[in-house]
């Protein structure tokens, strides 16, 4: 199957009613919850997943997929409404979007958010397209070692590009290994760390861990605060941009597109961190930086194309070689695992329907999210309306029903609830959950590699530099270690970026 | 830098790194040409206590700078205390629920959480019953997720 | 405040005993089963176990007269849903699937919180995975005593993927290693399409796996040199099984229903006769060739006697191959 038929073949599965309804479902979803500050896609998914058992699996993922870039869409609207980014990935929207909008400008911020995400999430499924395939081919050939070298680049990027300390980025990397290695020993079946648990045989569930972190902590660090947020009573009139706005930000759309599409490729990249590049690069380039923060247009269009272009082409790592790129592919892993479909170079040719379906949902989402988005704003104004006391003992609830049902096991809220006090205690000292659950899915990946490896190798490190693809990754691994260590030696900080 | 929340902090985790490491020692870490079951953890928790020590050291070694402790203003100004409640309450509902299933231990709970959210006691009790018969239906008859039935079957 | 408070408190009180009455009188006992029976599974919604068990909970609810639901309950390798069947009463309501591997192999890698042969009341023994030996359709091996003599010439040489320590997969090419003394290296996968997706890249030289295999057999990227089942398969009639091929091993990962141990034997016997009955259906066996599962039929006296042989012969194999040392629980 070529990459056209396939794409006919994608649409032919995602235009069938049951699937279109669920990427309706599905955009509407992330939207609502890329508009409600607090809770983001990991916890949405993680919660979402118990309802799609009953769905067959390429239905499932094509909603939960859709959740995860339509909260792209929606984070937006309350980062220039309310001056609240709306998740994470909006979190730079704020500065300029809501300088717009008291400047009567909600209208063109809006909207060229949104034309911005479109375009730029379409460019970016393009990409998905013609690059995915291939690459399976190519993957195939991985073996081993090659995963080996290629998660230990990935461990080098998380801890390079997270935000924020690189030393407790550092640390919660390598809490989410050791966490990773409770239950069965991949390689000689002994129990770790299970302290003659049934429940943790297996180890600890990935849903369970991430609605723990983000959405459990999120509700305690929502619900100690007295403050209350409040939105900004502005008409939004006119959300088509003006000539005028187009102009100012077309190229900041492609600028942004571009940062968006390889740092989503990039493991430890993904859209949160694009939008603050694409910021940066704006200003930098801007012929006069200083209206920055108080009302470019630039601000906004740049990094919402970038966190969009961004989501589109992180499924190429995901859908090609098995390997989760950002914390909510990390997620979206376990989905697919649980509906029986293993990502990974075999992917294409077994589930067909899973992958060309995806891809196909993808397209006619962004179009659904275009086309419904603009005018359903004045529904999500009135659902950021909604008061903090009947939210979040509702997102509580949730979770709670969540965590049950994906394996009806009272055990995984108890889990949830000690990785919820964790979360709310990493974000009071300042660490972030983001390193700890991308490590937690990628090191068993990494340690059975590496012992696979050396089970083949009969021991020898030699298969490590003897295979080119493993080389080449090994060395790009060393390169950057001594570049990190280099500029952190001759004091040159890396571009600092501040986390929310 | 110097902050007491960070010295908390550190500390917390060498000693993490400690009883992961002695754990990992337990079940062989084998070598490195052929790594045994403890290998993976011995080296993360490793490397998590040479972070700690690094962040630890640097606290110490800033310390003369400034002598603001962090402690207190992470909890100050803030309503901390009804978080405490419902993690306990979140606990109780765990313990009770397979025995006394979904509607009558989620009812409770949900009481308590909408309590704590200041709203009128009736308001809590609408809220509360609106919220558990809606989720049941929605995850019991439209999802047949197999919540816990309890001594009374429902 | 406190006032509201003490009001608030008296108001909870008073709705919880209101439940307690209403809800409070249990159901009387007539003819079973008077009310739906539950099947817990061990394994995720989606997964062979669990899409066999539907299958015959689907033909098996038409016989009995009332509704079988399925209930999901993964963890610990199959284990928790096994734990959970005897913390209910044992009123014939409450049943588990299981593989036959969680009772007789797994737990004795794992300690289980159960006695894997007494624990439980084995009632029918229903279906069992495709299991097979496979290379990729380059390879020049044509049956499994090329791979032997491949590996006597190159001892250390040849390495293969199994879906993982100690499973039944593995024991299969354990038992040819064991019985031609054999030297080839083990590389265990985390389930058949990992294993697979090394085979077909390459990167091993022949693997051991489950149903999964099927696929790729059918469209010709990997070769089936033979298949663990005490018949050969109908898919595959000319792939002869291991046990033709000379070697003393047949798949002991039989999907089952069991119930507690102390379930009443007049119950035991009404839910043995009525699954038997199923198991024939046509339905049944549509659904189960769909998934490529193979149909098998061990009633409960065959499958405890199956259970109680399996159990030692793999105690033999795990102990000879240094996995354990001893089982980690004790079978009675």
């Amino acid at each position: 199957m070529d990459t056209l038929q396939g794409l006919l073949y994608g649409f032919s599965v995602a235009l069938q009613p049951n699937n279109l309804f669920l990427v309706f479902v599905g955009c509407l979803l992330g939207t609502l919850v890329g508009v409600l500050p607090g809770i983001g896609p990991v916890a949405a998914i993680s919660i979402l997943l118990p309802l799609t058992f009953q769905l067959t699996p390429a239905g499932s993922i094509i909603m939960l997929a859709g959740i995860y870039y339509g909260v792209m869409y929606g984070g937006s609207t309350t980062s220039i409404l309310v001056n609240v980014p709306g998740e994470t990935a909006s979190v730079v929207t704020c500065m300029d979007g809501y300088q717009m909008a008291r400047q009567g400008r909600a209208g063109s911020a809006l909207g060229i958010a949104a034309f911005g995400s479109f375009i730029a999430g379409t460019i970016g499924l393009i990409g998905l397209q013609f690059i995915s395939g291939p690459l399976s081919s190519v993957a195939l050939k991985f073996g081993p070692p090659e995963y080996f070298a290629i998660i230990l680049l990935g461990f080098i990027f998380i801890s390079y590009l997270s935000h924020g300390s690189m030393l407790k980025a550092g640390m919660m990397a390598f809490l989410g290994l050791i966490l990773s290695s409770v239950g069965l020993d991949p390689i000689t079946a002994q129990q770790r760390m299970t302290f003659g648990i049934l429940n943790l045989y297996e180890g600890i569930g990935i849903a369970p861990l991430a609605m723990g972190l983000f959405g459990v902590a999120e509700v305690f660090n929502s619900l100690e605060k007295t403050t209350s947020t409040k939105i900004l009573k502005v008409k939004i009139k006119n959300l088509f941009p003006t000539k005028l706005d187009w102009l100012q930000s077309k190229w900041a759309i492609l600028r942004g597109t571009i940062i968006g599409f390889f740092l989503g490729i990039l493991p430890g990249g993904g859209p949160v961190l694009s939008t603050f590049i694409a910021y940066g690069v704006e200003k930098r380039v801007a012929k006069n930086p200083e209206r920055f923060g108080k009302g470019a247009i630039e601000g906004v269009a740049s990094p919402e194309s970038a966190n969009n272009s961004a989501t589109s082409t992180s499924f190429i790592p995901l859908l090609t070689l098995g390997i989760p790129p950002n914390v909510v592919l990390a997620v979206l892993y376990g989905a697919f695992l649980i509906h029986g479909v293993v990502p990974g170079p075999l992917l294409i040719k077994e589930h067909p329907d899973v992958f060309w379906g995806l891809l196909g949902s993808m397209y006619i989402g962004n179009v659904m999210l275009l086309i419904l988005n603009l005018p359903l704003i004045p529904l999500w104004v009135q659902v950021l309306r909604i008061p903090d006391r009947v939210l979040y003992p509702l997102i509580l609830l949730f979770c709670v029903i969540g965590a049950y049902s994906i394996n009806n096991n009272v055990f995984d809220i108890v889990v949830m609830i000690i990785f919820g006090i964790a979360g709310y205690l990493f974000k009071k000292f300042g660490y972030e959950a983001a390193p700890l659950i991308l490590c937690f899915v990628l090191g068993p990946m990494f340690e059975v590699n590496l012992r696979r490896s050396l089970l083949i190798s009969q021991g020898s490190f030699s298969i490590f530099f003897t295979r080119p693809i493993a080389l080449v990754a090994i060395v790009v691994c060393f390169a950057l270690l001594l570049f990190n260590i280099y500029s952190a030696y001759a004091g040159k900080s890396r571009p600092e970026i501040e986390s929310e | 830098m110097t902050d007491k929340k960070e010295f908390i902090g550190s500390v917390v985790w060498l000693l993490v790194a400690v009883s992961v490491m002695i754990t990992s020692v337990r079940l062989d870490i084998g070598e490195l040409s052929n790594p045994g079951p403890g290998f993976f953890l011995f080296w993360s928790s490793l490397l998590l206590g040479i972070l700690a020590l690094i962040m630890l050291a640097n606290i110490i070694l800033k310390k003369g700078e400034s002598e603001i402790s962090g402690g207190a203003r992470l909890w100050k100004n803030l309503n901390w205390g009804r978080n405490v409640v419902i993690v306990i309450a979140l606990f109780i509902y765990c313990l009770v629920l397979p025995i006394l299933g979904y509607i009558p231990s989620t009812l409770g709970l949900m009481m308590i959480l909408f309590y704590k959210g200041q709203m009128k006691p009736w308001a809590v009790i609408c809220a509360s019953l609106l919220a558990v018969l809606l989720t049941y239906c929605l995850f019991y008859y439209g999802l047949k997720t197999p919540l816990p039935r309890g001594i009374w079957f429902f | 405040m406190k006032k509201n408070n003490r009001r608030f408190l008296m108001v909870i009180i008073g709705t919880i005993i209101m439940f307690v009455l209403v809800l409070g009188s249990g159901p009387a006992i007539a003819e079973y089963p008077e009310r739906p029976v539950t099947v817990l599974v061990g394994f995720a919604p989606g997964g062979s176990m669990d899409l066999s068990a539907r299958a015959l909970a689907r033909s098996a609810e038409k016989i009995l007269g009332q509704p079988i639901i399925i209930e999901n309950k993964p963890g610990g390798t199959g284990t928790v849903a096994l734990a959970a069947l005897l913390s209910q009463n044992p009123d014939g309501y409450t049943l588990c699937a299981t593989p036959s591997s969680v009772l007789i192999r797994v737990s004795q890698i794992q300690h289980v919180p159960f006695k894997p042969l007494t624990s439980f009341k084995p009632i029918i023994g229903f279906a069992e995975p495709l299991l097979g030996i496979v290379v990729k359709n380059d390879s020049p091996w044509k049956n499994i005593q090329d791979i032997v003599n491949d590996a006597k010439k190159n001892p250390g040489m040849l390495n293969y993927a199994t879906t993982g320590v100690g499973s039944t997969t593995h024991a299969a090419v354990d038992e040819i290693v064991v019985a031609k003394k054999l030297q080839m290296i083990h590389v265990p996968y985390k389930g058949s399409v990992e294993a697979l997706t090394s085979l077909l890249g390459g990167h091993v030289d022949f693997a051991s796996l489950t149903s999964e295999l099927v696929p790729s057999v059918k469209s010709g990227q990997t070769r089936l040199l033979a298949t663990m089942s005490k018949k050969r398969s109908p898919k595959f009639p000319a792939v002869p099984t291991l046990k033709e091929a000379g070697y003393d091993f047949v798949n002991d990962a039989v999907f089952s229903i069991v119930g507690p141990a102390n379930l009443p034997p007049e119950l035991a016997k009404k839910l043995e006769v009525a699954f038997a009955k199923a198991t024939k259906s046509k339905e049944y066996l549509e659904s189960l060739d769909r998934i490529d599962m193979v149909p098998v039929n061990y009633n409960s006296k065959e499958f405890d006697k199956f259970l109680r042989i399996n159990w030692k012969k793999i105690n033999k194999h795990l102990i000879a191959s240094g996995l354990i040392k001893e089982a980690a629980t004790l079978p009675e």
